[in-house]
């Protein structure tokens, strides 16, 4: 059986082509990206757990500012009311001035 | 007139299939993309929200550092300084304490139990000697690190069983007069551990010994399981682990081959046979025996609480170790009655408290508080005498937490996860 005019088929496949073409270059444009912001995240998500046990390891609890593969880190510290051996540590991590990841955690001192 | 025939392009049918499967393949990939990325993003979101979960555990159990002491032990307290689903909890567990924290956000719920204890004040305080009129005499290869107290201020060498002293300082530290005031376990503390030798365990989970598994594991936010017996007790091939309380009214030998994991023994005698490891409280009224190469690990308690007049006290065998705290506590009035005993060969890292005589000729990283030191040899015996023994208050880990004495405020010492 044969089929005249191939019309059909050939825009069948002249659309699958057109579509897998757009959809590579959508994906080649999106996941590198969307990729790439997750691995900076996870990275800034391990390295604040590097300067956490820096800070509470040297018991050094003044504002700092680190930057570290084009991530800049920032801990500040406050006190907390009604407790003398407790302090309130918030990090966070930006790039290109964009926040990527806040973190809070009290610290014990005593 | 020609006519001419348009040529016509025929194309097989199947064509059309192959067209089909294709686009099917080529969606196939695209969709595992779309998805990857998609799960990707799912998991990063997941992870994130532990990172933030076991945060604000973290931040709880800074938080129950800092109120352990003022908090009601055994209940759920909510944390509103971090979150409106965390909550800390104490329990007491002999000399030290069980913190538990909890925090949840949407379905994921993240908990932690860790035992942690008192840390003591007086960080170079090596050994604090209450009796005596001519201070502490040493002899042989005695080493001593840390400052001392001792009546009359006087650590001096002597010559006892053909040996001089042979080192080249008599103490690494300082040395001073004793405080008048012997320090004395705190009464709070004090109470709470007699209470726990005494108690009857009605809230708890009572089970006859003989009716119980081989293996019982149980967490801290269940009920205490008592393992009860009557009559003596041998732990034979068993494995306890976790918030356990087994009592003989008699006595409990605990074998080689028993599986011991924070526990806590309570009986009149506890025996502890040879190459044991584990880590075990144990609470006894007459005595406590450790029998050589055992090994407990921290944190261990072997705690005497004896006001009767029977001889006895706490012996500990040759080459074994001993993590956490080793306590002669409430003596009667005839203290060379009781005796805790330490074998050439021990190590002790911890706390020794002592209310009567010490004999040791081991070694000791932490600390040594006693009312005197005895020293027997087949030939005689001496008062206030070491001989070959080792006492090191900085070369035991800063983390360590033993007990707390009066009107001490050390603050937390660090935890062991459970």
């Amino acid at each position: 059986m044969t089929l005249r005019g191939a019309t059909l088929i050939e825009s069948l496949l002249a659309m699958a082509i057109l579509v897998t073409v757009i959809a590579i270059a959508l994906n080649a444009m999106i996941l590198p990206s969307a990729t790439s912001n997750a691995e900076v995240r996870t990275k800034a998500l391990m390295q604040m757990d590097v300067l956490l046990e820096n800070t509470i390891k040297n018991a050094s609890y003044t504002r700092s500012e680190t930057e570290i593969d084009g991530i800049s880190y920032t801990q500040d510290f406050t006190l907390l009311q009604n407790a003398e051996d407790l302090i309130r540590l918030e990090m966070r991590a930006e790039r290109n001035n964009e926040v990527i990841i806040e973190r809070s955690r009290l610290i014990y001192t005593k | 007139m020609t006519q001419v025939r348009k040529k016509s392009r025929r194309v097989p049918a199947s064509s059309m299939f192959y067209a089909i499967v294709l686009s099917m393949l080529i969606g196939l990939v695209l969709m595992s993309l779309i998805s990857l990325n998609y799960f990707h993003t799912v998991e990063l979101e997941s992870y994130s929200s532990t990172v933030e979960l076991i945060d604000d555990c973290k931040s709880a159990q800074a938080l129950l550092f800092s109120k352990s002491k003022s908090m009601t032990t055994g209940e759920w307290i909510d944390c509103a300084e971090i979150s409106d689903e965390t909550r800390i909890k104490v329990i007491d567990w002999g000399i030290w304490q069980v913190g538990l924290v909890k925090s949840k956000k949407r379905k994921e719920e993240i908990s932690g139990e860790f035992i942690f204890g008192n840390k003591w004040s007086n960080q170079n305080l090596a050994i604090q000697l209450k009796n005596g009129i001519n201070g502490l005499s040493i002899s042989g290869k005695t080493e001593i690190t840390g400052n001392v107290h001792v009546p009359g201020g006087r650590v001096k060498p002597a010559f006892i069983e053909g040996q001089s002293f042979n080192g080249n300082r008599l103490v690494n530290g300082n040395t001073s007069e004793t405080p008048r005031k012997f320090p004395r376990i705190d009464p709070a503390e004090r109470s709470r551990l007699e209470l726990l030798e005494n108690a009857g365990f009605e809230n708890d989970s009572i089970i006859d010994v003989y009716d119980a598994n081989a293996l019982i594991v149980n967490q801290f936010n269940n009920k205490t399981v008592v393992l009860y017996a009557s009559d003596s007790l041998s732990l034979l091939d068993v494995d306890y682990q976790g918030n356990i309380i087994i009592k003989s009214e008699k006595a409990i030998n605990i074998s080689p081959f028993a599986k011991l994991k924070n526990v806590i023994c309570i009986a009149p005698k506890i025996y502890i046979s040879e190459n044991f490891k584990g880590s075990v409280q144990c609470f006894a009224t007459q005595n406590i025996m450790v029998s050589q190469s055992v090994r407990l690990s921290y944190p261990s308690a072997l705690y005497l609480n004896s006001e009767n007049e029977v001889k006895g006290g706490i012996t500990i065998g040759k080459e074994s170790e001993i993590e956490g705290v080793i306590v002669l506590n409430k003596v009667p009035s005839d203290r060379t009655q009781k005796t805790i005993k330490i074998a050439t060969g021990v190590e002790v890292k911890g706390q020794v408290y002592c209310e009567a005589s010490l004999e040791h000729r081991g070694t000791i990283h932490g600390q040594i508080i006693t009312h005197e030191f005895a020293l027997r040899t087949p030939s005689a015996s001496y008062k206030n005498y070491l001989l070959n023994a080792t006492v090191n208050v900085h070369s035991l880990p800063s983390w360590f937490g033993g007990l707390t004495l009066e009107n001490e405020t050390g603050g937390i010492s660090k935890l062991v996860d459970l």
